[in-house]
């Protein structure tokens, strides 16, 4: 244990030395400052109401990663009369503590439009949540004829995916057409363009238009998770733990270390866990320092954020592993960077090329061989953007409802079989780590 | 030997295979006991740190058994009571004297509180006391040197294996040196003085090792290695060639030529005689013989003449010891 806790400190120490800590540790308390800078103001329900009304056009496309569809770009609709629901109008109990207003629409075209448009992307998502990656059947023609119900469910759909948990849509008059609405949320910050968000103290502000705060939290933490800690982060890790190991080789450095009472697999396990051990530290102050900021500033607090410290430290575990293998054949911490580098992308790219290939249409337009040759790679490479993917499964599901999961993350995630995928990657690593062991153990030194 | 501190049986290492093999060391066989200083001796690339690289299991021998203390030293057991300094040693440079110290150390499995007593106290015993708060980078090659024996020492260590100790050290460091492996002697350390250095060697050990092309060709204390056999310097014209040599062989232990005639060691005083009686009968004039005892740094070269089986190779000056009438020959005062 001591011999563990020496070699964990001399790792830090190395990376002290080399100034590599200081400056993660500096970009770190960037970002936290910068998420203590951000806060969310919310906006009057009745001007929301009338945002959301503008915006009945567009929206945030789901059954796909990417995007906005543009539902009707040139559809006019203005929000009218609204006011908290009562009994008065006849809404059920169900939206008690909602709102009610009147929507009415420039044209009947644009009201068609917009309904046609909506029901074929609804269409669309419905296929694919149905059988994902199945080339969607056609969407219903422009030339069928609508029915009230039709808009009454478009406007009701469209408003749910606002945000509001309950909608209900009476027909009002055809000409222009109008519509009479009660809507109801049961969660205020899954409420799209209710919110501005301020950056920097307030310096920078601007309208949360098709998200919600509590989307914009999670966008927030997947970023500091994902993209800076788990892809900034993990490459300046990999440069500089890489290095650790063939230091360790060098000539005259490497006896001295081999003369002590200490076993070489044993040390070649603590050298790689010194490794974690820096990229956890670093992860734990940027995670814990933002979690904190944004939990002070805005008020949402969402442990499962601090778990993603985990993930982000066992991405790099099995990139590490190379970088360790890959030090030891060759002694060169050059070479290891960047062979770990190398299949970290490879492998990244290597899945989403399978899974847009999968998803898309099922691999139906590759050839047989080819979806062959990616699932037998996919199964022996090193899942790291599963890891990452998980990160957006629990953050999301762990501080959005369903309804706004479903609406604004479930189309970002790939079908992963959870079990297969993390098992294999962490047999990938215990490979690596295996072989690296070996021959650091049979080699003459 | 009864419970050599240091043991190897056997022992043979080849590295690479088959066209590309090379082979390290061959059969060697020896015992140091404990408390005593055995020195190793050889050229270059003679398997000398091979052969202490498998003692301390860097290396893997291909065949052969080695033991410390009775302990196998394939075992990680066998290093904790073993401390080593390596030859061109490099220390991480980010770390103090001290912190390297602490380091290794703890690596060794020295408790905290052993440390902070132990590390000043070697400092202080390498001269490092008012450096040990310095990085090492900033150490001169002597500091290093004697950083080293100090990170040797710093868990107590019983048998001690050293690379070239003085190796780069001015006359004083190697003095310094010299002194603290005479403490530890004293204090009943065993010492495995690898070196090429004879005269360091002379001074130190208590026993000595020969090694040539990976074999171990003589071993014993000094004074039976320089009083074994009898040794003449005969001053010759012409100096003796490759073909008397050889015939001089067939009476000499060993016979090697040096500037203006040649160096021959006999079993008795008797077959001088004969050694004259052939020179004679061949035509070469003898100008003077002189009797000599044989230094450390004969009977190295006569094994590496033996191994290689040529003239005399290049060494380092000695301190001669020469008993005769006439003036050294060059060969020995060189």
């Amino acid at each position: 244990m001591r011999q563990f806790g020496t070699i964990l400190a001399d790792s830090f120490r190395e990376s002290v030395d080399c100034k590599s800590l200081q400056v993660l540790l500096v970009l770190a308390l960037i970002l936290i400052v910068l998420c203590a800078g951000t806060s969310f103001e919310t906006e009057k329900p009745e001007g929301v109401i009338e945002k959301q009304a503008a915006l009945l056009g567009v929206q945030q496309q789901r059954g796909h990663r990417f995007g906005w569809a543009w539902l009707g770009g040139n559809v006019e609709c203005k929000a009218t009369d609204i006011k908290p629901v009562t009994a008065q109008e006849g809404w059920g109990p169900e939206f008690s503590g909602g709102f009610c207003l009147t929507l009415t629409f420039k044209t009947r075209d644009m009201l068609d439009l917009l309904t046609r448009r909506w029901r074929a992307e609804k269409a669309l998502a419905e296929a694919r949540a149905r059988r994902p990656g199945v080339r969607p059947p056609e969407p219903p023609s422009d030339k069928d004829p609508l029915t009230p119900q039709d808009y009454r469910a478009c406007l009701e759909g469209r408003f749910r995916e606002m945000g509001y948990a309950r909608t209900q849509a009476a027909f009002l008059s055809e000409d222009p057409p109008a519509f009479r609405l009660a809507v109801r949320t049961d969660y205020p910050h899954e409420l799209c363009g209710a919110s501005r968000m301020k950056l920097l103290y307030g310096a920078i502000n601007f309208p949360l238009l098709q998200t919600s705060v509590a989307e914009m939290v999670v966008t927030m933490q997947l970023f500091m998770a994902n993209i800076f800690a788990g892809g900034v982060g993990i490459f300046v890790a990999i440069l500089v733990c890489s290095g650790f190991v063939p230091s360790m080789l060098q000539k005259g450095t490497l006896d001295l270390v081999l003369a002590r009472p200490i076993g070489r697999g044993r040390l070649l396990l603590y050298k790689y866990i010194g490794g974690l051990w820096f990229v956890f530290i670093l992860s734990a102050v940027l995670i814990a320092g933002c979690w904190l900021a944004i939990t002070l500033r805005t008020g949402y607090a969402n442990p499962w954020f601090l778990v993603t410290v985990v993930t982000i430290t066992a991405t790099f575990a099995v990139i590490h592993s190379v970088a360790v293998l890959v030090g030891v054949l060759s002694r060169s911490g050059t070479l290891a960077a960047m062979l770990a580098i190398f299949v970290w992308g490879t492998s990244a790219t290597l899945l989403a090329i399978r899974n847009w290939l999968r998803d898309m249409y099922a691999g139906q337009m590759a050839p047989a061989w080819l979806m062959n040759t990616l699932d037998a790679l996919y199964a022996i490479a090193p899942k790291t953007s599963d890891l990452a993917a998980l990160n957006v499964s629990f953050l999301s599901r762990s501080h959005l409802s369903e309804q706004a999961f479903q609406r604004a993350f479930a189309g970002r995630l790939p079908k992963i079989d959870w079990a297969w995928s993390l098992s294999t990657t962490a047999l990938f690593t215990l490979a690596m780590l295996a072989l690296a062991m070996w021959c650091f153990r049979r080699k003459d030194y | 030997m009864s419970n050599p501190a240091i043991a190897v049986e056997d022992l043979h290492k080849t590295y690479g295979s088959g066209s590309r093999a090379v082979v390290a060391l061959e059969a060697v066989n020896l015992a140091v006991a404990a408390g005593e200083i055995y020195g190793l001796l050889g050229c270059n690339g003679a398997g000398k740190t091979t052969l202490v690289k498998i003692l301390l299991d860097i290396v893997r021998p291909t065949r052969g058994r080695t033991t410390v203390l009775g302990v196998s030293t394939r075992s990680a057991a066998a290093r904790r009571p073993v401390g080593y300094l390596p030859e061109d040693h490099r220390f991480p440079d980010y770390r103090s004297g001290a912190g390297l110290l602490d380091y290794y150390a703890a690596l060794s499995g020295v408790n905290a509180q052993t440390r902070r007593k132990r590390i000043p106290e070697l400092l202080k015993l390498t001269g490092l006391a008012d450096a040990a708060q310095r990085k090492v980078r900033t150490y001169s090659k002597g500091m290093k040197q004697r950083l080293g024996v100090a990170q040797a020492l710093v868990h107590e260590p019983r048998v001690l294996f050293l690379d070239e100790p003085t190796d780069g050290v001015d006359p004083v460091g190697r003095a310094h040196i010299r002194d603290i492996l005479r403490q530890l002697k004293g204090q009943g350390m065993t010492i495995f003085l690898n070196s090429h250095l004879l005269s360091e060697v002379e001074r130190l050990c208590d026993r000595v090792g020969i090694l040539e092309k990976g074999k171990l060709v003589r071993e014993g204390t000094l004074e039976a290695l320089t009083r074994g056999a009898i040794l003449f310097a005969l001053t010759t014209v012409p100096p003796l060639d490759e073909a008397l040599r050889q015939a001089l062989l067939e009476i000499a232990v060993s016979a090697r030529q040096v500037a203006g005639g040649c160096e021959v060691e006999l079993r008795s005083d008797a077959d001088l005689d004969r050694v004259i009686d052939l020179l004679r009968a061949r035509g070469v004039s003898i100008r003077s013989v002189a009797s000599k005892r044989l230094s450390l740094e004969d009977v190295f070269l006569q094994a590496v003449d033996k191994g290689a089986g040529g003239p005399a190779v290049h060494h380092e000056a000695h301190e001669d010891h020469e008993k005769g009438t006439t003036p050294p020959s060059p060969s020995s005062s060189s």
